[in-house]
């Protein structure tokens, strides 16, 4: 076997010990008895449920919005390509909480997009439809990134080729640019996913914590934890074991960026 | 009048490409050039792949582009048949989807599709290949396939870039086998961009030579091959190509020193001379050889049964001599030798 330089390997073993040492305090504090009667708890049950529907809802407004965005961005040699590279990327730096109260001015029963949301009879702020529109905008640019970086791997001569064929850009988006991109998206999205699910701040911030309602997993865990810390071990470790069945039977090569 | 006709500007890389070109419909043009003449681009410009900054495209009494009147048709609007260099099959897809491609996409129905391809695949004899995935074939397959996805569509046009330059022998023979075969059964009209001049000859009757996004030349294949104007085309031919002006049967060579021409002429001309006509000597041949000077041997390479001697003079010239005579020449890189050629075997022709 080649050997690897300690220089590499010694702090490749720290960041390895740094990311399952934490997992392993949480894992060593569960109370196996207290367990399965703590999961049994309606709150934990109907965050669940909440988290799985709306991280699951937001995903897929994310791709319905942040690939054509990413194709955009990625293939059409746009004026203010650089400012719109900021706007996606700044979810992302943003603290949550500023997003959701940028949301809240925005969407608000004051903001303009809540006025025009109101006439249709529609509002976000403490509702489910809320929650998904948060989870949304701190998970849309994990979705574009990933998109737009395997957009522009794809060969652009092939889109050529198949133009010349007879395809419009439509069919030529369809059957070329998007499957060869694939296992980019499929990253877009888990990535996308993951953040939809530990989404706190701008939760909070805009649609609020109503149980049932708005309060997902990371918010019910932010409660319990005000409670007793065992009622928070339990909110984590269930968060635990659905990010990690997810990403284990996803087989890696999904969400892996390369 | 039919056919496709081209009078274009545009732009590949730092090289500006100003061609006008017409072929007939059922006629083939092979388009040669050094690498970066913009042979490439052209080809793209043809099939609205990039976009031209002046000049108009027509075929038969479709206009392809016209840039005064602001139109330019969409690449899947020509009905073009574009083959590009490495071939560049769709890699997610099957054999079959990938030759399917064009007629699904203009509108023919999937089972249709589906058996005409799978008869085209069959004739070609790569019936067997039709479920493999496209990034599974060989150099050679993929590009006999691309050959076929890019007239299954049945294009009016077909535009053939360089087909068989990145193949071994074996492969180029079955993709140029292919070439002629579908080639002849083509009743629009084809461009074949080549770097090849037996490709060239073997599918095209014209040729056009491109050299800095210009034409240099275009004619006859043979007028072409045998009277290069390029420097390119000359090495390709096999041939030396020296400059020089004429006064009779003497021409002063642009480079220095003079030759005798067989048959007198006039002016600025180039003057071909055949590297099967060039002799070497020891010493200063005597006898009836009027061109005879002194050159220095560069470099000595085989080809075929022949030994091909570059020689630096004035003028500087390629020989092939035969490997008894190199033999007895004693010949290596550095040598001092005579070079004479009778003046019947040179080819004097207006710049």
């Amino acid at each position: 076997m080649r050997r690897i330089p300690l220089v590499l390997l010694v702090p490749a073993l720290l960041a390895l010990a740094f990311l399952a040492l934490p997992v392993v305090a949480l894992l060593s504090k569960v109370s196996l008895t207290e367990l399965p009667e703590r999961l049994r708890d309606p709150l934990v049950l109907d965050a669940l449920r909440l988290s799985l529907l709306t991280s699951a809802a937001s995903t897929a407004v994310c791709v319905l919005l942040g690939v054509p965005l990413a194709w955009l961005m990625a293939r059409e040699n746009l004026p203010l390509r650089r400012v719109m590279r900021v706007l996606v990327v700044l979810p992302l730096v943003l603290p949550p909480v500023a997003g959701g109260l940028s949301l809240l001015l925005l969407f608000g029963p004051d903001g303009l997009g809540g006025r025009l949301l109101e006439t249709v009879g529609v509002g976000l702020p403490a509702t489910t439809a809320g929650v998904v529109v948060a989870q949304t905008f701190v998970a849309l640019p994990f979705l574009v990134l990933a998109t737009e970086g395997a957009i522009r791997a794809v060969d652009p001569r092939l889109e050529g080729v198949a133009a010349s064929l007879g395809a419009s850009p439509l069919r030529v988006f369809r059957r070329v640019t998007l499957p060869l991109a694939a296992p980019g998206l499929a990253a877009g999205v888990v990535l996308a996913w993951a953040r939809a699910l530990g989404e706190f701040g701008a939760t909070v911030t805009f649609a609020g914590s109503v149980p049932g309602r708005t309060e997902t997993l990371p918010l019910v865990l932010s409660r319990a934890l005000k409670q007793s810390t065992e009622a928070g071990i339990t909110v984590g470790l269930v968060l635990l074991l659905l990010c990690a069945t997810v990403l284990l039977l996803l087989r890696d090569r999904w969400w892996t960026l390369s | 009048m039919t056919g496709l006709h081209a009078s274009l500007v545009t732009k590949r890389g730092d090289v500006e490409i100003d061609v006008t070109l017409s072929v007939p419909s059922g006629d083939v043009l092979a388009v040669l050039g050094a690498n970066g003449s913009g042979k490439t681009g052209l080809l793209l410009a043809l099939a609205g792949l990039e976009p031209i900054t002046s000049g108009t495209v027509t075929y038969n009494d479709r206009v392809f582009d016209d840039v005064a009147n602001h139109i330019h048709l969409d690449p899947a609007e020509r009905r073009v048949g574009y083959l590009p260099q490495d071939a560049l099959l769709f890699p997610h897809l099957s054999v079959l989807e990938n030759v399917t491609f064009g007629p699904r996409s203009r509108g023919v129905p999937a089972g249709t599709a589906r058996s005409q391809a799978m008869d085209m695949l069959a004739a070609a004899g790569l019936g067997e290949l039709g479920d493999r995935r496209a990034d599974a074939l060989s150099g050679g397959e993929s590009q006999r396939v691309a050959l076929l996805r890019a007239i299954a569509g049945t294009p009016d046009l077909l535009l053939l870039d360089e087909p068989t330059s990145s193949l071994d022998v074996h492969a180029r023979t079955l993709v140029r086998a292919d070439l002629v075969n579908l080639i002849g059964g083509f009743t629009g009209a084809t461009v074949l961009v080549t770097h090849d001049p037996v490709e060239a000859m073997t599918v095209a009757r014209r040729m056009l030579v491109l050299d800095s996004g210009r034409v240099a030349q275009v004619g006859s294949v043979a007028e072409v091959v045998q009277r290069p104007r390029t420097e390119f085309v000359a090495r390709l031919a096999g041939l030396t190509v020296v400059a020089g002006t004429a006064q009779g049967h003497v021409v002063d060579l642009d480079g220095g020193g003079s030759l005798f021409l067989g048959e007198s002429a006039q002016g600025r001309v180039f003057v071909a001379i055949p590297p099967r006509g060039v002799s070497l000597h020891r010493s200063r041949p005597e006898g009836s050889a009027r061109n005879a000077w002194s050159v220095r041997v560069t470099s000595i390479e085989a080809v075929g049964e022949l030994g091909r001697v570059s020689l630096a003079g004035a003028p500087s010239v390629v020989a092939d001599v035969t490997m008894s005579a190199l033999a007895e020449l004693g010949a290596t890189p550095g040598m001092q030798l005579w070079a004479s050629i009778k003046a019947a075997e040179l080819d004097a022709y207006p710049i």
